[in-house]
């Protein structure tokens, strides 16, 4: 019995050479993973010892307690945390902004993702924990909202903290809670105005339009944003912030099995893979930045 | 807490709760999809890749045209870094800062830059890595040959594109008078691609450049002639060729680069004074500091690093008892003294990405000198004819000068002088189109229009002096001189690309410099090859796709055809499919029944033993589900005049020169394009003069003229060789080819083990082919189908192999010379229900030789393989008159 199936064993992964460097390849992960479990758990364990708080130093937190209410924003950059915490509402709404792009997991080894300087912040201040010690009762928000700009880096931003989530704390978007706040494509004034109050925003190019016709169309002036950092506080509050106007896109997945797929094909180690994808699809961009 | 705060806070609770709350739902894989293609394609596309016509990323293209419209050039003072950088985010570049500097610290760096494009003053940063000093200290200016990238820019010869918010105008390209991306190179990583594209020297890469102008048809060899090879600013020297040639070739290449190192003996030192391109010399010391420390590297007792203004200067002491080059040579194995550049040659042509050969590159670049060239001559012309115009006005009041002033003399003001002067000429207006000198005196009454009438009230009375006036005429004839040369150059496109070479000339006299890197051809580049024996191999594949290779000496000599012994340990209901010859240096072309064809070299099949099983060969190869290989060819190189011709299970014949499949990609080439249901089955490796048999398992052959097959491209579909017999359930099928020889025999055996010769020469050379052909075997009940056709002499054995991988081995000359319509004789005696799987031609032991030149060794031995024979039960194998021998 052992004979025959260690024979035909062999000769099976010799002519699927690719099934075999799977498992090889999956039993290294899995090792890889636990050992890298245990080192987080006793980091973090160390980390509450000597720290007797564990939330991260640029969090500016709300002071709501009751997570059902409280929203946490996740902002690209320190240039447009800043606004964002002089234009929120603090009883509420907590900043976090992070600096530059956050780190791909998915190309990353388990044992780099717990401690990373960019991922922490994230992990401390959600409070769930991460991976197997996730628990989603400490979450300590009941939004997590990506702020990123509306340009393409801020898509990539996007994607890497979803990439995040969706690894490591995934039960916060089977649950909606992840959000993405909707900032303004276009500020539409007219010309020569200095009165910002005047001002009109769009989110998108027909809305544009429509605002455009309806304030005369002459003599006026559309801008693109091109990011956060160019408005200030009371704009950035009152278009994308304030929960009366604003409008907020909550993250669902439909089949997480795609899902998992399309994160391993986008933003995984293979090359070839993406570059195939990213030649099938070219046609469908829209918004490159020049 | 109040009443009132209370309400004030539940109400503010429900408001963040629910009340006037927008929430839409997104499906995060649509969302992660577009906006990872909106991130990747503007990486891609306008970001971290050149564009093929300058060689530009877009952040560098915005610096240079920022120094341009500010005349930051070389004549000027320098100006400084940090209000470059400050222009460039606030005109063209809305990104980071860093980014910005970064990118023109490197376009400074003269060991970056073949040809730096910026002149930096202060702390460039260092080949140690050492960063640049920060943007407030250093100055920078354009460098000399940078007025060649943005020349003629101010006559409107490039396209000019609005910035991101729409308030200027920048250029979608440099005019680039020189191929700066060759000439530069560029590195860059997006998303799913990245480039590499080495320096190289100026003079070559525009000798090139005309060469190919002159000879669009060129190849890519010839084109080396002028490009030897990357030319890097930091010198070292380039190991080997192929790598080289392949990158031009292909695109993609890996180029070796060495460090120039000096052994001297007496001091008992190594001082190294140049190191490869792109190599971090601190970084590259500690490397080395640390070999030593690892003891992996023995013989090294200190390393300093003596560079000073003088130069470069590594310096590694020796022990008393090492060998200075042993231990350089395991330096360059073991660091980065010797480096290995991965050329991928990939650029943004048309707002793609593409990977480009040499010869691409050059003609995007042509062609983008033709566009700019033509576009400044359409601007000098416009302002030749404006000009001639103005000064058409001239004439004609010069002409009539007196009546001219007295009718401004009379006018009250200016404007009114100009109506006046219009009223009185007031005959057709001459555009300045299409105009004639002579035509224009025998005008009788002559017009001005409101630009004239302008122009001539603004003259000056000092222009109406008599040398003035012959000025103007002078002008005026230059002018039209010039309008009739610019005409002539716009129809002309061979006066366009004389303009292109003539200054790209003048730009290589200006600032060509000598080649900096060497190149060392090395014989046997690569070690691995070096390392394998020489000699001769039998390869032997399996119907399961099991490969092997053995030394030819495995298969020894047995007299007289008698004993059969077990080839090859298969699996169950498996059998050897093909048997070839090699050397164990020559590249084997492997073809698959898809019609596509992968190459490996001898060595790397795995040997083993005669018994062993073999390695399959999806370790070795990429194949897809149901691929499988149906012809092995061995070549040692792919010299012209060489052919393959191709033969399909129904018939199609296609040939191709051997050459067009020199450089192989991983994955394989196509070889054929196969009808539906058609696979591909024999490959021959023919002179171009040679005939060739196909024969058909119903016993019927053709012979004709490899000639009568039109040579066609790597992937063409080829043509009918040979007709089928209908009907028989479609059994009917070609079971094999080969390439006539008149000092040898063809024979013929069946899958019941009958065999004959036949003389070639009983089959006529049909003049077309295509036909049924005639008999070549008579096909009964007891011979069964025909297995296979070879050509033998009577050196040869023949080697068969039954399909339960029964091998036996019979001198050729035992077979009977029949006629071609015979049904011969049994040669194989083979109990029911087992087949002759395929057979095989070799050389006689006794007449091998070991130091046979391999292709004549290839020559010796031709494989003659079957078509797929049913899967029998496994029966005990008797052969020929004597039992089997059971190994």
């Amino acid at each position: 019995m052992e004979n025959t199936v260690n024979t035909k064993l062999a000769e099976f992964f010799e002519e699927n050479p690719s099934v075999g460097r799977t498992i090889i390849d999956k039993a290294l992960a899995a090792s890889r993973a636990r050992e890298a479990a245990r080192k987080a758990r006793e980091t973090s364990r160390r980390t509450a010892l000597s720290e007797g708080s564990s939330l991260p130093g640029k969090l500016a937190d709300c002071h709501e307690r009751n997570a059902e209410l409280t929203e946490l924003y996740l902002v690209e950059g320190d240039s447009a945390g800043g606004s964002a915490k002089s234009g929120r509402n603090s009883r509420f709404q907590a900043i976090l902004p992070l600096r530059g792009k956050v780190l791909n997991v998915e190309k990353t080894r388990l044992d780099k993702v717990y401690g990373n300087p960019s991922l922490l912040p994230i992990i401390q201040a959600i409070g769930c924990g991460i991976g197997e010690d996730f628990d989603i009762n400490k979450l300590r928000y009941g939004k997590i909202i990506i702020m990123a700009d509306a340009d393409v880096d801020g898509s990539h931003i996007r994607i890497l903290i979803l990439t995040f989530l969706f690894r490591h704390m995934r039960q916060l978007i089977d649950e909606g809670h992840v959000y993405f706040a909707q900032p303004p494509l276009y500020k539409i004034a007219r010309k020569n105005s200095k009165n910002n109050k005047e001002a009109r925003y769009a989110f998108s190019d027909e809305e544009r339009d429509q605002i455009i016709a309806e304030m005369g169309g002459h003599n006026i002036e559309a801008s693109r944003y091109k990011g956060l950092g160019e408005m200030n506080a009371e704009q950035l509050w009152e278009t994308t912030m304030d929960p009366a106007t604003r409008t907020l896109l909550k993250v669902t997945i439909e089949d997480a099995i795609t899902c998992d797929a399309m994160f391993s094909l986008l933003m995984g180690d293979k090359v070839e893979p993406r570059r195939v994808f990213i030649e099938e699809n070219a046609k469908f961009a829209e918004n490159l930045d020049i | 807490m109040s009443k009132k705060k209370e309400r004030e806070l539940q109400r503010e609770n429900e408001c963040i709760l629910f009340e006037n709350q927008k929430v839409v739902d997104v499906d995060m894989e649509h969302e992660v999809k577009k906006s990872f293609i909106e991130y990747s394609m503007s990486v891609i596309i306008s970001r971290a890749l050149p564009d093929v016509r300058d060689g530009m990323k877009p952040g560098q293209r915005r610096i240079l045209y920022t120094m341009y419209e500010d005349h930051l050039t070389h004549d000027k003072p320098f100006h400084k870094s940090a209000a470059t950088v400050g222009t460039v985010l606030a005109r063209y570049h809305p990104h980071g800062d860093a980014s910005v500097y970064g990118t023109m610290v490197h376009m400074a760096q003269p060991f970056n830059m073949r040809h730096i494009l910026i002149e930096g003053q202060g702390n460039f940063g260092s080949v140690d890595g050492d960063p640049p000093a920060a943007y407030r200290y250093t100055e920078a200016r354009m460098d000399k040959i940078t007025d060649e990238m943005l020349r003629d820019m101010d006559k409107n010869v490039v396209n000019m594109i609005p910035n991101f918010d729409n308030s200027r105008k920048e250029p979608e390209v440099l005019p680039s008078r020189f191929p700066n991306l060759l000439v530069n190179g560029s590195m860059g990583i997006a998303v799913g691609m990245a480039t590499n594209i080495p320096t190289h020297n100026l003079g070559e890469v525009i000798d090139a450049t005309v060469y190919r102008m002159e000879n669009p048809d060129c190849t890519i060899p010839e084109l080396m002639q002028f490009i030897q090879g990357p030319d890097f600013p930091t010198y070292g020297t380039i190991y080997g060729t192929n790598g080289i040639k392949e990158a031009y070739m292909t695109g993609k290449g890996h180029i070796m680069v060495r460090a120039t190192a000096e052994v001297e003996e007496d001091k008992r030192q190594i001082v190294v004074t140049e190191i490869p391109y792109g190599v971090n010399k601190s970084m590259l010391c500690a490397a080395i500091g640390n070999l030593v420390k690892e003891k992996r590297v023995d013989g090294i007792s200190d390393i300093r690093d003596e560079s000073d203004r003088n130069g470069m200067r590594i310096v590694i002491d020796l022990k008393r008892e090492a060998n200075g080059h042993v231990v350089l040579n395991q330096l360059y194995r073991y660091t980065q003294l010797q480096d290995t550049c991965a050329v991928n040659m990939l650029a943004i042509v048309k707002n793609e990405p593409k990977v480009l050969n040499l010869a691409q590159i050059l003609d995007y670049y042509i062609q983008h000198q033709e566009s700019v060239i033509t576009n400044r001559v359409k601007y000098d012309l416009a302002a030749a004819l404006r000009d001639a115009h103005i000064y058409e006005g001239y004439k004609l009041a010069i002409d009539n000068i007196d009546e001219v002033i007295s009718i401004i003399r009379s006018s009250p003001d200016i404007a009114t002088a100009k109506v006046n002067l219009m009223n009185r000429f007031n005959g057709p207006v001459r555009s300045g189109e299409d105009i004639d000198l002579a035509e224009f005196a025998a005008d009788e009454n002559p017009g001005l229009s409101e630009e004239q009438a302008a122009a001539i009230v603004a003259l000056t009375l000092g222009r109406l002096s008599g040398l003035e006036r012959q000025k103007i005429e002078d002008r005026l004839e230059a002018l039209h001189a010039a309008i009739k040369e610019y005409r002539a150059i716009l129809g002309d496109i061979n006066r366009i690309k004389a303009i292109i070479k003539e200054e790209m000339l003048d730009i290589k006299n200006r600032f060509n410099e000598p080649r900096r890197t060497r190149i060392e051809a090395v014989e046997n580049e690569i070690i691995d090859e070096d390392l394998v024996e020489r000699r001769n191999c039998v390869l032997t594949l399996t119907h399961a796709g099991y490969i092997k290779r053995q030394a030819t000496e495995v298969y020894s000599a047995q007299r007289r055809g008698g004993k059969g012994i077990m080839g090859m340990a298969t699996k169950e209901e498996d059998y050897i499919e093909q048997v070839v010859s090699v050397h164990s240096h020559s590249t084997v072309m492997m073809f698959t029944n898809t019609g596509k064809v992968q190459c490996i070299r001898g060595f790397q099949i795995p040997e083993a033993s005669r018994t062993a099983k073999g390695t399959n060969v999806v370790n070795l190869l990429q194949l897809s589900e149901g691929e499988k290989i149906t012809s092995m060819i061995a070549v040692t190189d792919f010299g012209e005049g060489e052919y393959l011709v191709m033969v399909t299970r129904n018939g199609v014949i296609k040939r191709t020169l051997l050459s067009e499949f020199e450089y192989q990609r991983k994955g394989g080439k196509i070889a054929i394009t196969l009808d539906e249901g058609d696979e591909l089955l024999y490959v021959l490796h023919t002179k171009g003069n040679s005939e060739i048999i196909i024969a058909t398992a119903a016993g019927n052959a053709v012979r004709f003229d490899e000639g009568n097959v039109r040579c066609m491209g790597r992937t063409a579909r080829g043509v009918k060789g040979i007709s089928l017999r209908e009907g028989d359930g479609g059994r009917d099928r070609v079971v094999g080819a080969v390439v006539v020889d008149d000092a040898k025999h063809l024979v013929t055996v069946t899958e019941r083990g009958f065999g004959k010769r036949s003389p070639f020469d009983d089959f006529r050379t049909m003049a077309n082919r295509g036909g049924f052909g005639v008999r070549c075997q008579n096909i009964t009940e007891k011979t069964g189908l025909l297995s296979g056709i070879a050509a033998v002499d009577t050196d040869s054995d023949l080697m068969m192999i039954t399909d339960q991988g029964t091998i036996i081995r019979t001198p050729a000359s035992d077979l009977s010379i029949l006629s071609r319509t015979a049904g011969g004789v049994i040669v194989m005696r083979l109990p029911e229900g087992q087949y002759v799987a395929n057979f095989t031609v070799v050389a006689k032991e006794e007449k091998e030789d070991e130091e046979t030149a391999d292709e004549e060794d290839a020559e010796m031995i031709e494989t003659v393989e079957t078509a797929e024979t049913p899967d029998t039960e496994a029966v005990e194998v008797t052969v020929s008159d004597e039992p089997i021998q059971e190994e």
